[in-house]
């Protein structure tokens, strides 16, 4: 096992071992970003595979200044972004279902929800809205990132997060209502 | 509602904080294809089937040469043995016993050896001793073949080409009977010898035309043993030993990317390189080192400087005989702007490659000018980079992040080089060559064109000097 400088540095050199090593490092947890984004499995591969490529090829980039998780995981999101853009197109959002109730549930009934039950919610989600969720509650970026990113107005932004909050807190209040 | 809002962030941030999920095996395989190092990237393959097509030309094309050169041998044999049927029916006649058309026809023979024989009437009267003295004149020309291929003598009548290529058959004997058995042996092996001396008769004309211009009185000379035999020594290039070559070249190259056109740039090389010649074909190898640059940009993300504020980290309290006095500790803090923003500014990446090609090729002289075709693969190995760094003067703004926009190029290049070209020989040992080269690379020089079937190629003229040895 290589550290983190060392790692890089062989990376730059091309080492196939290291190369898997760094993979096997961060591919997991950056899996996990690309499927809060996708729609699907294979959307998530894609982006997976597609943002590794950019990693590999822009480590040379990757200046030390922050975490390396930091800057993969930003050169993921932004890859995810990019996907976004190109097949917005071809998407077609559903109109969201309003949320049957606005009332908070409770922090023990959501302790109970696994993280695969939130996965489904989010995919659920118009893809507009799934974008500003994670951007913005996982993320942190903030609204005006999130305007200039996805070339729209910050007011949009807010609402499809308000919308998409709505949407969610309303299935988990389903989810609660299965469960219980 | 906001609280519960809070919640639901809350439960998915919490959630995600740490989520991991194993990727699918495949991911990694196509990732690792895709990138320099760890991938198979299929690039033996298209180098094999490259080399292959590359390799076959090359083959055909030298086949197709070979096939030029044997039809004109077979022409000049044919008029080889048109000519040795004349020289019997001539050698016949001579040795008619005193007929009026024998004598016409030696005083014919004469005339095509004039400035050789001291007086045609004393032929006249001697027929066979004539013919004798003939072959002894023309025998004591051939014997100047020693010094190059019997074409020798101040003889400009249209004849002359003729009587150099009798006497240059015509062994040395006195009797009739041997030297009519021998010009039927000779024609016998009229086929091999010019066949074995075509390739150098180019060479031989120069230097006999050479030679003659050096007899300024019109005699001919002999300084030859005329007792020596005088069998003709045909000097030829086939089937000798090869002969090594050492070249310099510059190279100018335009290199032109299908998938990007904004990469198209220009690239200069110099190399030394060594070829072995050997019956017509050519191994060529060497060592180049080429250098390139693509122009491009830095993208610079930074944040505006709005100004600076004093900043209360601290308060402490000093208790004086006025009272109870507040001690506030500050410090200056920048503002910038939330909003990042972008700028672009100019750079220029420099590469150098150390180029090793191995070229197989045919080619051909003729006097001072010869020409040649050759291929083969080459490898490129970037042996060092130079980007310079983002010139862009900040102030008081804050540099979030720079990139440049440039792709990186990869490490190592196999490519295809065609070339096509003439030279001309400036001296006995030196030549200038002039040659096009076009060459096709297996995959892009960058490494974000990873996926593409669009090959990259360039265009170049390859000039230099060649010294042989």
């Amino acid at each position: 096992m290589y550290s983190e400088a060392e790692l890089i540095g062989r990376c730059l050199k091309n080492e196939p071992k290291a190369q898997a090593q760094f993979y096997k490092l961060f591919a997991p947890k950056m899996y996990g970003v690309c499927f809060r984004f996708a729609k699907n499995k294979m959307e998530a591969d894609d982006i997976l595979q597609e943002g590794f490529i950019k990693v590999f090829f822009n480590l040379k980039s990757y200046r030390g200044d922050g975490a390396l998780e930091g800057w993969v995981r930003r050169t993921i999101v932004n890859t995810a972004i990019n996907y976004y853009k190109r097949n917005l197109k071809y998407q077609n959002d559903l109109e969201i279902e309003k949320a049957d109730t606005m009332h908070s549930a409770d922090n023990g009934i959501l302790d109970t929800i696994s993280v695969n039950d939130l996965i489904n919610l989010i995919h659920e989600l118009p893809v507009g809205y799934r974008m500003v969720f994670n951007l913005n509650v996982i993320e942190g970026y903030t609204h005006k990132e999130i305007a200039e990113i996805l070339n729209i107005s910050e007011n949009t932004s807010k609402s499809q997060l308000s919308r998409a909050r709505q949407s969610l807190q309303a299935k988990v209040n389903k989810l609660n209502t299965i469960v219980y | 509602m906001n609280q519960g809002y809070k919640n639901i962030d809350d439960l998915f941030r919490n959630e995600f904080k740490d989520f991991e999920l194993d990727p699918p095996e495949h991911v990694w395989e196509n990732v690792k294809n895709s990138i320099p190092g760890s991938g198979t990237n299929n690039s033996f393959y298209r180098f094999r089937y490259g080399g292959i097509i590359g390799l076959s030309s090359i083959l055909i094309l030298a086949g197709l040469f070979s096939f030029m050169d044997f039809s004109k041998t077979t022409d000049v044999n044919t008029n080889a043995v048109t000519l040795n049927s004349a020289i019997e029916v001539t050698n016949s006649q001579v040795q008619e016993p005193e007929t009026g058309a024998s004598d016409r026809e030696n005083v014919a023979i004469v005339d095509f050896t004039n400035d050789v024989l001291e007086s045609s009437e004393e032929v006249q009267t001697q027929t066979v001793e004539t013919n004798k003295n003939i072959l002894e004149i023309e025998n004591s020309i051939s014997g100047n073949s020693d010094t190059e291929n019997n074409l020798i003598t101040k003889n400009t009548s249209p004849a002359n080409d003729l009587n150099a290529t009798v006497s240059s058959f015509i062994p040395d004997t006195d009797s009739e009977s041997e030297n009519e058995d021998n010009l039927l042996a000779m024609a016998d092996g009229t086929e091999h010898m010019l066949v074995t001396s075509l390739p150098g008769t180019h060479e031989s004309n120069v230097k006999s035309s050479e030679f003659n211009e050096n007899q300024s009185d019109g005699s001919v000379e002999n300084d030859m043993n005329p007792s020596e035999p005088s069998a003709p020594e045909f000097k030829s290039d086939y089937g000798k030993k090869g002969n090594i070559m050492l070249g310099l070249s510059f190279t100018p190259e335009i290199t032109f990317f299908p998938s990007d056109n904004k990469l198209t740039n220009q690239s200069y090389s110099v190399d030394g390189s060594v070829i072995y010649k050997f019956s017509g074909y050519l191994l060529q190898s060497g060592v180049g080192v080429q250098f390139a640059s693509d122009d491009g940009n830095y993208k610079v993300d930074y944040q505006k400087f709005l100004g600076t504020y004093e900043d209360v980290y601290n308060v402490t309290f000093d208790t004086t005989a006025s009272g109870v006095v507040p001690v506030y500790h500050t410090q200056t803090v920048e503002v910038y702007d939330s909003i990042s923003r972008v700028t672009l500014t100019p750079t220029k990446n420099k590469y150098t490659y150390l180029q090793i090609p191995i070229l197989f090729g045919y080619g051909e002289d003729y006097k001072r000018i010869s020409w040649f075709v050759k291929g083969g693969p080459s490898v490129a190995i970037l042996i060092n980079e130079g980007q310079p760094s983002v010139n862009f003067d900040s102030g008081n703004n804050r540099v979030l992040n720079y990139e440049n926009e440039l792709p990186a190029r990869i490490n190592t290049n196999w490519s295809f080089v065609f070339s096509a070209g003439v030279g001309y020989k400036l001296g006995n040992h030196i030549s200038i060559t002039l040659e096009p080269t076009m060459r096709f690379y297996m995959k892009s020089a960058y490494e974000r064109n990873v996926v593409t079937t669009k090959h990259p190629y360039s265009l170049g003229i390859r000039t230099g000097l060649l010294f042989g040895f």
